[in-house]
Parts: C-alpha cells; sequence; structure tokens
C-alpha cells in the first residue's frame, strides 16, 4: 500500500509523496485547479458548446453599439486627422489611440476587414521614430479606407480587402524607406 | 466529479482601459457563468482590487495609465506582501511582437491572447491560464528546494519543501 511519508509537511501545501512496492516515488504536486475548482476539476476544462452559443450571443446583443460606436470613432479620426493638418500636433495621438482601440475590437464584431486596415495604420505609425513623423497622405489614406469598410452594412470582400491592404503596404514601405530619423528618437 | 460549471467557482478580475473592452469581457464572463466578476479601468484600481479581494484570475490589457498590464503583473508577482503572486494572468492586447511577448513572458504572464478576442480562444485561455500557474507554483518550488536543500526531518527525498506563501 503506498504511505504518505511527510504528512504534516506536506499536507500544508497539498503534496502528495507516496512510495510504491516497487519503491518509485510517486509525487502529486499542490494543484491549484483542485484549490480553485475544487476536488475532481480537471484540465483543459471541457469546451461545452451551449457555454460557446451563450458567448456568441452575448457579442451579437452588443454589436449593434458597437457599429455605431466604430463609426463615431473612424469620423473621429477624421475630424483628428484635419486638427492634425491644421497644426495641432496632438491630434495624430488621439488618431493612434482610435486606431489602437479599433484594431482590438472591430475583428470581434464582424469588422474584420476594418481591424486590419487599423492594425496596418497602428504598425505603421509604430514603426515611426515618433508619431510627428507620420505622413499625413498615409494617415488620411489608411483612415478613408477604414471608412469605406465600416459605413456599409457589409465589409468588402477578402479580394478586396487583400488588394487595399497591399496598396497601403506598399505606400507605407515607400514612405519609410525616406523616412529619417528625426532627433528625438523618443516615441510620441 | 468535476462540477459541470467549474468556472461558477471562479472569481476574475478585469483590467482594461476601454470601456467596451471591459463590457465585452463582463458579458463573455457572464456567459461563462463567472462567479464574480472585478472591473478596473486601470492597472492601478487593478492592483487595489487584487489585493483587498485576491481574485483566481487576472484578465488584463497591456497597454493603460498610469499603470500598465506589465507593471501589474510585475507587482503581483513579486511585491512582498501579494496574496497570491501564483495568480493565473491572461494578456489580452492588440499589441504583438518579440518585444511584447518577451516583456509579459518576463513579467510572468500566463498567457498572452492576442485581440480580435474570439470566445473560443477566450474560454480556452481561461482553462491554459490554470493549468500555467499550477506549473509556474510547482517550478518555483523546485527552485525555492534547489536554492536551500536543507532537508526535513527524515526526509531522503528530493522533493522541494513547502512555502507557505506560494500555496494557501
Amino acid at each position: 500500500m503506498p504511505h504518505s511519508q511527510y504528512p504534516s509537511d506536506h499536507a500544508q501545501v497539498g503534496m502528495q509523496v507516496n512510495s510504491g512496492a516497487d519503491g518509485v516515488e510517486v509525487v502529486q504536486p499542490p494543484s491549484i485547479v483542485t484549490r480553485k475548482l475544487g476536488p475532481g476539476a480537471v484540465l483543459p476544462m471541457r469546451l461545452d458548446p451551449r457555454v460557446l452559443q451563450r458567448m456568441e450571443r452575448a457579442i451579437e446583443k452588443m454589436a449593434d453599439s458597437y457599429e455605431k460606436s466604430l463609426k463615431t470613432e473612424i469620423r473621429q479620426m477624421l475630424l483628428s486627422h484635419d486638427e492634425w493638418q491644421a497644426g495641432k500636433q496632438e491630434a495624430i495621438h488621439a488618431i493612434y489611440a482610435l486606431a489602437h482601440d479599433i484594431r482590438g475590437l472591430a475583428g470581434t464584431f464582424s469588422r474584420p476587414v476594418t481591424g486590419r486596415i487599423s492594425n496596418a495604420l497602428c504598425q505603421y505609425l509604430e514603426a515611426l521614430p515618433n508619431l510627428d513623423a507620420a505622413d499625413g497622405a498615409v494617415v488620411r489614406l489608411h483612415v478613408d479606407a477604414m471608412f469605406a469598410a465600416a459605413m456599409d452594412a457589409q465589409e468588402p470582400s477578402e479580394e478586396v480587402a487583400k488588394a487595399t491592404l497591399a496598396g497601403l503596404e506598399r505606400l507605407v514601405t515607400r514612405t519609410l524607406e525616406h523616412c529619417r530619423p528625426a532627433a528625438d528618437p523618443a516615441h510620441g | 466529479m468535476s462540477s459541470a460549471n467549474p468556472i461558477d467557482k471562479l472569481s476574475i478580475l478585469i483590467a482594461d482601459d476601454s470601456e467596451t473592452v471591459r463590457r465585452l469581457l463582463a458579458s463573455l464572463l457572464a456567459a461563462l457563468g463567472a462567479g464574480r466578476v472585478f472591473i478596473a479601468n486601470n492597472g492601478s484600481e487593478a492592483l487595489t482590487t487584487f489585493f483587498r479581494y485576491c481574485p483566481d484570475i487576472i484578465i488584463t490589457d497591456a497597454a493603460m495609465a498610469p499603470i500598465d498590464g506589465y507593471e501589474l503583473v510585475d507587482t503581483v508577482r513579486t511585491h512582498p506582501e501579494s496574496p497570491d503572486p501564483n495568480v493565473p494572468v491572461i494578456m489580452l492586447s492588440a499589441l504583438s511582437g518579440d518585444a511584447h511577448e518577451a516583456r509579459a513572458e518576463q513579467m510572468g504572464v500566463s498567457i498572452l491572447l492576442s485581440k480580435p478576442l474570439v470566445p473560443e480562444a477566450f474560454y480556452k485561455a481561461i482553462s491554459e491560464a490554470l493549468a500555467s500557474a499550477e506549473r509556474r507554483a510547482w517550478l518555483e518550488e523546485a527552485a525555492l528546494k534547489i536554492a536551500d536543500p536543507s532537508p526535513l526531518p527524515d526526509d531522503k527525498s528530493p522533493m522541494p519543501a513547502s512555502r507557505s506563501r506560494m500555496l494557501h
């Protein structure tokens, strides 16, 4: 019969050390799963399809309000772009913050193309020595593409999305080749 | 037997500066049947909640102010009065790249989950985060034993000694 060698010490940490008949030591490490989920719980937890359906319904319930929020955010990006071009330097930071939010959420709410274009804009801005070095036309084309993708009830096809993203990527590559590092390398 | 819905036993802390993300995560956790959900607008609020309520899992964004997700995790892992240094942490972020991943790993993030959020991946991340935390606790226990190999009375085992800060 296996027996516990160190009951007093290992009982504190939920660790069991047993010696089998063949002398091999069998160690059961302390279980966070047991502590948090109760005895008998195992990992990975079984993925219950009913739970998954509930989660998908929860997203659907939020979809309408997200649609409105997304359109508002893209309009705000256009306004911020105008302000930035008019000399308000901090407006480019607002554009980045909005793009960052959209790249994280749009895909969850059935706006993957908008999310991918937004991600492309973020990656362009993150590649710059600082946000003030951003090119106005490059930023505007990304925001216009997001506007076009998000304003219709249905996003453009995958073919159109790929062509759009490829065009934006070529533009970004050419622009970055000509972008010289600024005196202050800190990101904005 | 395991519970039909083991997540109903869990308390979960959400930390994100986006109201939409907070609402989304809270809705998904409600759909999962999470027992208790705490919501924080940033890392600072999250730390206050963590030290007060010691949730079972933390789900955090990376980029927040005044305390970001990395600093949140670092404090949870290393603060001498942390109520649970091994709490599973899921970092949810739209950031990508080696630097982000290396920093998250260095700070002790259990699971990195990319945005946009997919329900199935989110569900699996909770399960994997618990498993990861278990491995972490076990490895730390072993590391402590290596650092301090003094045997227990009658101890002939190479197994690590207990450290109360790791388990509750």
